[in-house]
């Protein structure tokens, strides 16, 4: 059943690969260009390093990744109103097709996120390797902190799997309408983002914040100064990560239900 | 088999599908006929689940439908439902995939038989091959039960014939084939039995011989005047110059002697087409005017 679902994130995958190393190319040709003008003038002043490269950093850094292929890979289902009698004739319950569509688009996310790491930690090798040839060492060595790693990293993920779930519940019931809700779900969680910062009524303002909570947009740090939930949301980016993707597996439940029982 | 008994299917005020029974034994084609908006592809998609009907029950081969049940049901429907990003070869592989009956030789036997590229995406098929492709599907795991909306729409009068060759084969190996096309010269050539649907009502069914036997027509020609026929009065009469067509129905011959006894100087009985079986179970709808 997975069949179909495996060569459509596929093809997300293969363009999303296209243009994770376009962006790499012209990363690494404006920087070594850069390099390269700098030797050329003598603009070369090497300095003690003051900031430290983290791989939390990093890792943190490339959310951008995983929510592109999560967005792109989200309204699967949605997309399948033209094929339902072909979907819906094979012999397995919907339940389980939509869940096998769900566990493929996660493993793809995942993929997403690693080919973004690869890429990144290639720029950074081949800045460093024409750099350092060139000038010396580049950049600071990396600190691998991997506890914050780890917690950077399941952020990112949690966070993914929250815009996946909700343009899924959203777009469970609008056959075909998935790609334009995936849009909207974006504008809708940036409009809820700003709106909390708005001095609105009491009342309004108190349900933004209650609804923030399924923002997943709210879930990537905590800010002190921002006020983006009616509660304080955990420190730690483990627990953060945890409640986010609770969250966002209930949606999938519901969501899933709602596919399964829409009449076609 | 296919048995639905009292399906019934309203949207707000609108019945589509009006206490529908039909049966539909192995190794039979019913064709089930209708105008537009007749309640067809409602019916359609009570008995497949897509829908839930508000009363009644479908059972396939005596058992409730069930995701186990698609094992043994084909359905191609009216537009065919197809990944137009996939190719032909594609299509294949994912039923294979789903479709524990799937015969890869027959499969592929079909893709040569509609003159298919397994290497072209459905999106770049006709509409005919898209059609043919969306058969295929149906058809690549031999299932005993076969429902097929409009299957034949889009296909070249060949390509028509080949595919109705194909339901009647199945039916001969024992398929129940429940069939809607608004031709119905396919119909006439693959179906065994009807059901005509008017405003979500089956208005006609039963074993075409049957209904063609019931519903005959005596066309007596007179040497002048038609005679008084008011003996006749029960039934429906058709008058042109001196000849006239009395609808007899079941009692054709005995109807064809009585109006030779009254002179007619040619009597026929004749079976009726099954477009004027069809046209006489619509005409309400004013498919006459």
């Amino acid at each position: 059943m997975s069949y179909v679902e495996t060569m459509r994130a596929r093809r997300v995958l293969f363009w999303f690969t296209i243009i994770v190393a376009g962006i790499l190319v012209l990363a690494l040709w404006g920087i070594l260009t850069a390099i390269h003008y700098a030797i050329a003038h003598g603009q070369v002043h090497p300095s003690p390093h003051t900031d430290t490269a983290n791989l939390s950093k990093l890792l943190g850094s490339l959310i951008l990744a995983p929510l592109l292929v999560a967005t792109l890979l989200a309204p699967s289902l949605s997309a399948e109103g033209q094929t339902v009698p072909l979907l819906w004739t094979r012999p397995a319950p919907r339940e389980s097709i939509a869940w096998q569509y769900t566990l493929v688009d996660v493993v793809a996310i995942l993929i997403g996120y690693a080919i973004a790491i690869v890429a990144a930690f290639v720029g950074l090798v081949v800045v460093e390797a024409y750099g350092g040839k060139q000038i010396g060492e580049v950049m600071s060595p990396m600190v691998l902190d991997w506890p914050q790693a780890v917690g950077s990293a399941a952020i990112v993920l949690a966070v993914s799997l929250m815009v996946y779930s909700l343009i899924r519940i959203i777009s469970a019931r609008l056959p075909g309408k998935g790609g334009a809700i995936a849009g909207f779900t974006w504008i809708g969680m940036v409009v809820l983002l700003i709106l909390s910062h708005y001095g609105l009524p009491d009342v309004l303002r108190d349900l933004v914040l209650a609804v923030n909570y399924l923002n997943p947009l709210v879930w990537v740090t905590t800010s002190p100064d921002a006020h983006l939930v009616l509660a304080p949301l955990p420190e730690s980016d483990v627990t953060r990560a945890l409640i986010a993707a609770v969250i966002a597996v209930a949606e999938l439940v519901a969501a899933t239900w709602l596919w399964a029982t829409r009449e076609a | 088999m296919i048995a639905v008994h009292g399906l019934t299917k309203r949207y707000g005020g609108v019945i589509a599908a009006d206490d529908v029974s039909l049966e539909v034994p192995a190794g039979s084609v019913c064709g089930l006929l209708g105008r537009n908006g007749a309640g067809k592809t409602t019916t359609f998609r009570c008995l497949l689940g897509f829908t839930k009907p508000d009363a009644g029950e479908v059972r396939f081969d005596g058992a409730p439908l069930t995701p186990r049940t698609f094992e043994r049901l084909g359905f191609v429907p009216e537009r065919p439902a197809l990944y137009l990003w996939l190719t032909v070869a594609q299509h294949l592989e994912f039923v294979r995939r789903t479709q524990p009956r799937y015969d890869e030789k027959f499969a592929k036997e079909l893709v040569t038989t509609f003159r298919l590229d397994p290497k072209k995406k459905a999106g770049k098929l006709s509409k005919g091959q898209q059609t043919a492709l969306s058969l295929i599907v149906a058809l690549a795991t031999r299932p005993p039960i076969l429902i097929l909306d409009e299957p034949a729409s889009g296909l070249d009068p060949v390509m028509q014939r080949v595919v109705l060759d194909l339901f009647i084969d199945a039916a001969s190996a024992g398929a129940a084939i429940l069939l809607s096309s608004h031709q119905i010269s396919q119909i006439d050539r693959a179906a065994d039995r009807i059901a005509i649907m008017r405003d979500g009502k089956i208005v006609v069914a039963g074993e075409l011989d049957d209904l063609r036997a019931a519903s005959r027509v005596v066309e007596a020609t007179f040497d002048g005047a038609v005679p008084d026929l008011s003996g006749f009065a029960e039934m429906k009469i058709e008058r042109a110059g001196t000849s006239v067509r009395l609808h007899a129905n079941g009692r054709a011959d005995t109807v064809a002697a009585q109006v030779g006894a009254l002179g007619a100087t040619s009597v026929r009985v004749l079976d009726r087409s099954l477009e004027d079986l069809f046209l006489d179970a619509v005409e309400d709808g004013g498919i006459h005017e």
